[in-house]
């Protein structure tokens, strides 16, 4: 098993430089066969991956611990789900799923290119370095088919920490984002070397929008399982982890702004390509600090020396990639220029600018402790509030443009016809924002960011609205309106949907930053304390062992006024094998708060210790992103185009309400 | 005078080797070890099992046990309370009852074709079997005599045996034929295919150059 494992590898990396080689020869002699030899080679590669990746899953499934690997992350009492999930429990397992993900891309880009096959080279030539880079990481420095002489008679086990079913598929959503940034990339050094045409456009829109959505829920369920597993009540810790996979969701962001300005106006192609290839960097810095280990990290489950192969690797692909930019910068001066300072493309600029500000100073914050060190020797931490009080006039920023630019026109807004749109919904966050004041709303960033908000929705109903005003004078009824409205614009409300998923978020952040309270209190048994609006009865406390594992449990009844809510049974579980506590907590989640019980320890007359937190409106977050998906699938989906319906737009400086042109 | 010194430092050595034994252990005797050893890649899982004899009332008495130098991942099966890790092998307590108490063991060793596995017991044994499976095995022990296999589960496994083995006297069992994993095919096969592949795309530049 570890032989065919360890083949699939070493045959990866023959086939990788075998393709790099037949692709440069391609490139360069224009010969179809030697392209069509290195397409074949990346299938090959994504098959060897399978391969590899197959051997992997089945000697954890038949806990093969002859394979260091799998001696390290499970134990025959692992349940199959998380044996599964073994899988990237671990430094080697999380590179084979990187160099897994990538094969399956390649396959499917490459079909996808079928239209395009001036293409074909250059991506498959990217696809094939890149895979070359990881394939080598794990034939040579990170084998997951490593043998023991002597196989243990079970396994170390999971780390607890992640037997839970979010870390489940946390990993997997992440790292499909990070290796979807792979596409783009090789779209970008394609579009580069080809030409920008409109299928170009809409092939780098279509696959980063994909690298993108699979990012945001892999930033969400990472969230999740910060805020259900690791007991501290909150969900986001600017964790240089953390930090790392949001730089390029923020670059990737601008992008998928940015690249409209290019699909309608022919601007920004060289910031559009700068961009592809800054998010696919931030993602492979992602993955470095990930699995290098050179940073303390809740969600940095490996520690590993390959850091400097990673920073080489780097480095390779930013020299490579600026001096190809550079050598084709003629091809970007074709483009036009703003026609007017006050207009779509202008603010989806300044949008641009303020989202790679935001990932800036995000880098800044999360390499300064590194730099730091190795400057002065001592590692000097930058916390949360860094973050916060440099986000928050960002998001502040984005916000009054997320609403602001969905009702400027196209090339030139019309002042009036721009103010007549804008009023409704800057009336709205008004009265809103005094309405939030007189109901005790006191903190400044809260009031604007929940003002905003509206203002935002505000923004996007006037877009309906308008788009529906206009379809009715094509006599359609209201309700028929907005169908034909919704999936005939389906990349533009799916957009709109996907803003709304985004202040579903940022209200639920907000709110549960600014107004949660907690407490930690010892009871006794039959003891009451209250916070929130709920009263916590602790009942008992009970322990007992199971194999490798000491749990005391508690018994918590809820109840709001007169009325019971239920029990709630947080736990400690002390785990033998990982000398590890945890804590279960116990939650309850409602739409408008969150009850968050964490027992700290039951001492032997067993007064019980817990930490207990009301955190508002925290259900909002995840609920935003399921809104986020249902947007982004909306907008994935191709518009089915008829003849019949007149498409909406904002193209030209039109007053809302007016025909469209 | 010297072989009288040699014996005498035998004498010294065997009683270094079992003092708590023989202290403790008066209507104990070891009637039976049963040492099976079973070839795997790479290693051998040596089992041993221990039939104890105790004439007189229940009681717990401490022993040390010494494994070989490389010996790995020991695990207790039976008879054994506390035991704890020591400089040559383990400790423990074994408590037992009227009559006869198993005692039972396991621990792998790092092998290659060929292996010469050592043991030397605190204890007196009455009889001691090796049973052998994957894997010839023969005691290189003099008294030692070969058994007739035992066939089990259509497998025929060796089997040694030696009687009256002292405390402190080593037994020798020597294992030959052991399975060893080769790690050569991966990147033989990986450089064999990375030639094949190196040959077509020199043939196709040259063909292309030809045509050029």
């Amino acid at each position: 098993m570890a032989d065919l494992g360890s083949f699939a590898l070493l045959a990866g990396l023959v086939v990788c430089v075998y393709g790099v080689v037949a692709g440069v020869i391609g490139i360069r002699t224009r010969e179809r066969r030697f392209v069509e030899t290195s397409l074949r080679a990346v299938r090959a590669w994504a098959a060897l991956m399978v391969l590899a990746s197959g051997t992997l899953m089945f000697a954890l499934v038949t806990r093969h611990f002859r394979l260091e690997f799998v001696a390290a992350v499970t134990s025959r009492d692992l349940p199959l789900v998380y044996t599964v999930a073994a899988f990237w429990g671990g430094h080697a397992g999380s590179l084979l799923l990187w160099a897994l993900i990538l094969g399956l891309y390649g396959i499917v880009i490459l079909r996808v290119l079928r239209s395009s096959p001036q293409m074909y080279a250059p991506v498959a030539l990217v696809l094939l370095v890149t895979a070359g880079f990881f394939t080598w990481l794990l034939a040579f420095t990170s084998n997951p088919f490593t043998v023991m002489q002597i196989p243990p008679p079970d396994g170390r086990g999971l780390n607890p920490l992640l037997k839970n079913p979010w870390m489940s598929i946390h990993p997997p959503t992440l790292y499909l984002g990070f290796v979807g940034m792979t596409v783009p990339f090789a779209l970008a050094v394609a579009g580069v070397l080809t030409g920008l045409t409109a299928e170009w456009i809409k092939l780098a829109r279509r696959w980063m929008m994909i690298a993108w959505i699979f990012l945001t829920l892999g930033l969400l369920f990472g969230a999740k399982w910060s805020y259900v597993v690791l007991g501290w009540g909150g969900y986001w810790a600017w964790d240089p982890v953390e930090n790392a996979a949001l730089m390029p969701w923020l670059t990737s962001t601008a992008f998928l702004h940015s690249i409209q300005v290019q699909e309608r106006r022919g601007l920004l192609g060289a910031w559009n390509v700068s961009l592809m290839i800054i998010s696919f960097v931030l993602a492979i810095f992602g993955t470095f600090l990930t699995r290098s280990g050179v940073m303390s990290s809740v969600h940095a489950f490996a520690d590993s020396s390959i850091g400097v192969y990673f920073l080489i690797f780097l480095g390779l692909v930013l020299a490579s990639s600026g001096w190809l930019l550079l050598a084709r910068w003629d091809r970007f001066r074709q483009g036009g220029s703003l026609d007017a300072l006050v207009s779509r493309e202008s603010a989806f600029l300044l949008n641009n600018l303020v989202l790679v500000a935001a990932a800036f100073v995000i880098f800044t914050g999360t390499v300064f402790p590194i730099i730091a060190e190795a400057f002065t020797g001592d590692r000097i931490n930058v916390g949360p509030p860094y973050f916060n009080q440099v986000m928050a006039p960002l998001v502040i920023l984005l916000l009054v443009l997320m609403g602001t630019a969905p009702l400027l026109a196209w090339r030139k807004a019309d002042a009036q016809s721009f103010g007549r749109a804008v009023s409704a919904p800057a009336a709205v966050a008004i009265l809103a924002g005094l309405g939030f004041a007189a109901l005790g709303v006191r903190s400044p960033g809260a009031l604007a960011v929940l003002a905003l908000a509206l203002f935002v929705a505000g923004a996007v109903a006037v877009e309906l609205l308008h788009g529906v005003r206009i379809l009715r004078t094509h006599g359609e009824p209201a309700a028929v309106a907005v169908g034909r409205l919704l999936l005939n614009n389906r990349r533009r409300y799916g957009g709109y949907v996907v803003h709304l998923g985004i202040l579903l978020i940022l209200t639920g952040v907000t709110m549960s930053s600014a107004y949660a309270t907690q407490v930690q209190v010892t009871l006794r048994p039959g003891e009451q304390t209250s916070l929130g609006g709920y009263t916590l009865r602790y009942h008992d406390a009970q322990a007992w062992r199971l194999p490798g594992l000491q749990i005391t449990s508690t018994t918590v009844s809820v109840s709001t006024g007169p009325r019971p809510l239920g029990l709630l049974r947080p736990q400690h579980v002390y785990h033998e094998v990982q000398d590890q506590a945890t804590s279960e907590i116990a939650l309850r989640s409602t739409w408008w708060n969150d009850l968050y019980l964490v027992l700290v320890g039951v001492s032997p007359d067993r007064r019980a210790t817990f930490r207990i937190m009301v955190n508002p409106l925290v259900t909002w977050i995840w609920f935003g992103g399921g809104v986020i998906l249902t947007g982004t699938l909306i907008a994935l989906v191709p518009a089915a185009r008829r003849r019949d319906v007149p498409e909406v737009r904002r193209d030209v400086a039109v007053p809302a309400g007016a025909k469209a042109q | 005078m010297t072989i009288v010194l040699f014996l005498l430092s035998i004498v010294s050595v065997l009683c270094a080797v079992t003092p708590a034994w023989a202290d403790q252990h008066t209507g104990i005797r070891v009637g039976l070890l049963l040492m099976a050893i079973d070839a795997r890649p790479d290693h051998v899982r040596i089992s041993e099992a221990l039939r104890v004899t105790n004439a007189g009332d229940p009681r717990r008495v401490s022993v040390e046990i010494s494994l070989p130098p490389r010996a790995q991942y020991v695990t207790f099966h039976r008879g054994v309370a506390s035991p704890v890790q020591t400089e040559h092998g383990f400790g423990g307590t074994i408590p037992l009852r009227r009559g006869i108490t198993e005692v039972a063991y396991s621990y792998a060793i790092p092998t290659g074709s060929r292996e010469a596995i050592v043991r030397v017991l605190p204890f007196d044994v009455e009889r001691m079997e090796v049973v052998g499976r994957g894997a010839q095995v023969r005691l290189a022990d003099l008294a030692g005599r070969e058994l007739t296999p035992v066939i089990v589960g259509g497998e025929v496994l060796s089997r040694w045996e030696i009687r009256g083995v002292r405390a402190g006297q080593p037994v020798v069992v020597e294992l030959a034929g052991l399975p060893v994993t080769s790690r050569w095919w991966p990147p033989g096969a990986a450089g064999g295919l990375a030639v094949i592949l190196a040959l077509g795309l020199l043939k196709g530049v040259t063909s292309a150059s030809q045509k050029s």
